[in-house]
């Protein structure tokens, strides 16, 4: 038996997008334990409800990430109209589903491109933000913003996508998607990417269950857990949505799903964009929560499921507004993937679950 | 499928025979968070199982009070645990991974049970309003429930007061109004009771008179 030597991976790293330290207990070369700690990014958002009144707060939500920043205002906005039983029209509705799928493409090609960097492929990366920067074109000519957009409010949407633009931009993500089947190509069939992604970082259907495992990560071992399935929202008016399974239980499985993904999300926008019925985009809220009313909603956001409740107490402030980020559900996953792999695929299995410590840490 | 959301109240010592439960049926634990109230720390466990959503809450927890950990059941609520330990003061014990108040780099200790006063005055406003605005749809609501029971009572007052003949008018204007107004009922009950009888016995006597006249008919 070798000597065991701890060694600190984090809380700066090249590969990790954002801070997080691992203590990894190495045995030759083997990582037999991982312990995770966080709290590098915690900025106590979740309090600030004490100063910011309901509508004021959604700013706060969407800047808790930047990529899932879209995600988080949806999330919230609809806790919120949950909680003062509000209504949005039909086309608010749409346009925040054809938004929120753009988020996810953007997301998972941004995750895909920092894979890439991570086992060495540089030039695929290039390609991967390339295409993302066509994405965050979309945003900017639909909502003025990149990353952060301040589209959504509670009661509806900040502004319209006129018919003309929506048609413009259904014809640029089918584009990005033409284009982007390449990447997919390149993902699934190149020797030195799969080298470096099957077999590694298994977690079985079981584990994954018994963990709590959700979103891709989850998928990826043919957990069957997606909130759309659930049809809240825009979501409901899906012909048919199924989710991106995967029995594979690797890195590999996990590349797979995502980039199955973004094709789900370009063909979602298509029917959207398709279907979007004409007519207003945000309804007036007046009042504030009453004392004692509590809601609990739950988003499909690209990294999975997020969970939001609010408490009202009579004011325009919230008692209490919680929201859990999928990240935070899948760490207990990613202790156990890491431990008993090669200290080499620490970088990969890391990754894979697309860490989202921002959200994480609020 | 649509997702059904529930709340319900449990007690601290059944929170882990529901775990228990939960995990035994195949639920997932979704997250746990706590809330800050006047009487304690509100618990709240959010269990899911194929789009039905259980949060189950366990109210006013001190912080004396030794809350069991469910990470034996659900290890994914590790950082939520450790969250609520740190931030809410919490002290849950036997957390299988326990960072001991590290999770955070907190400036303050349990910041999120500090409440300010600005927004403790605005919540004691809120609630004071609440509860003139409930107590005056509850006035409203007598006054229209107590003005037709007032003119009920008037209406039978005034019929009460009509079968009095006078002189014993004249002895209950002298008597105490407690006696005089229990005079005055059993007077009004003891006419009521004759009048239902007047009104059986003249029924009695219509019926008699058309069974006479059918047979007066039929004889004919």
């Amino acid at each position: 038996m070798g000597k065991k030597t701890i060694i600190p991976f984090g809380p700066q790293h090249p590969v990790l997008p954002e801070p997080l330290h691992l203590d990894l207990v190495v045995e030759d070369e083997k990582v037999v334990e991982a312990v995770p700690q966080i709290g590098f990014v915690h900025r106590g958002l979740e309090k600030l409800t004490e100063t910011h009144d309901y509508n004021q707060f959604i700013y706060i939500a969407e800047r808790i990430c930047g990529i899932c920043a879209f995600g988080h205002s949806m999330g919230y906005a609809e806790t919120i109209e949950s909680l003062m039983h509000v209504e949005i029209p039909p086309r608010a509705q749409y346009l925040r589903v054809i938004l929120h799928e753009l988020s996810r493409m953007h997301s998972h090609i941004l995750w895909l491109g920092l894979a890439a960097d991570a086992f060495g492929y540089e030039s695929l990366f290039m390609h991967c933000w390339r295409l993302r920067e066509r994405i965050l074109d979309i945003f900017e000519m639909t909502t003025g913003g990149r990353v952060i957009l301040s589209a959504v409010v509670v009661g509806g949407m900040v502004r319209d996508i006129s018919n003309e633009m929506l048609a413009d931009v259904r014809t640029r993500v089918q584009s990005i998607h033409d284009e982007y089947q390449q990447i997919c190509n390149t993902f699934l069939n190149d020797s030195s990417v799969q080298s470096r992604l099957v077999g590694v970082g298994v977690i079985e259907h079981d584990d994954a269950v018994s963990l709590g495992m959700v979103g891709p990560f989850a998928r990826a071992s043919n957990v069957n857990n997606d909130v759309r399935s659930l049809g809240n929202g825009g979501y409901g008016q899906l012909s048919d949505f199924q989710p991106t399974l995967d029995s594979g239980c690797d890195c590999y499985a996990r590349v797979k799903v995502r980039l199955q993904e973004v094709s789900q999300s370009a063909r979602i926008i298509d029917e959207m964009i398709s279907h979007i019925p004409d007519g207003d985009i945000s309804v007036k809220v007046k009042g504030s929560p009453e004392a004692g009313a509590q809601a609990a909603n739950t988003l499909e956001q690209p990294r999975g499921e997020c969970y939001y409740y609010a408490l009202g107490n009579g004011t325009k402030y919230l008692d209490r507004m919680r929201m859990r980020t999928p990240t935070s559900q899948n760490l207990a996953g990613m202790a156990q993937a890491l431990a008993g792999c090669d200290l080499a695929d620490v970088n990969m299995i890391v990754l894979t679950i697309d860490p989202c410590i921002s959200c994480t840490e609020r | 499928m649509t997702r059904s959301i529930s709340f319900t109240d449990i007690a601290l010592d059944k929170l882990v025979p529901l775990a228990q439960e939960k995990h035994d049926g195949g639920w997932r634990c979704i997250q746990m968070h706590c809330v800050t109230t006047d009487n304690g720390i509100d618990l709240t466990y959010t269990f899911d199982q194929d789009g039905v959503m259980e949060n189950y809450r366990v109210r006013g927890v001190q912080e004396s009070v030794d809350v069991p950990s469910l990470q034996p059941f659900f290890i994914s609520l590790f950082p939520f645990e450790n969250e609520a330990n740190e931030l809410f003061g919490v002290n849950i014990v036997n957390m299988k991974i326990d960072f001991g108040g590290h999770l955070y780099a907190l400036a303050q200790s349990k910041p999120m049970t500090i409440i300010s006063p600005a927004q403790k005055a605005a919540k004691d406003k809120a609630a004071k309003i609440a509860r003139a605005k409930a107590a005056k749809a509850a006035k409203a609501n007598i006054s229209a429930d107590g003005g037709k029971q007032a003119s009920s009572a008037r209406s039978s007052q005034d019929s009460a007061n009509a079968a009095i003949p006078a002189d014993l008018q004249e002895k209950l204007n002298h008597m105490s109004p407690e006696k005089a107004q229990k005079v005055r009922d059993a007077i009004a009950k003891r006419t009521e009771k004759q009048d239902q009888h007047s009104s059986a016995s003249s029924s009695l006597q219509k019926s008699t008179n058309e069974s006479s006249k059918s047979t007066t008919k039929e004889g004919k």
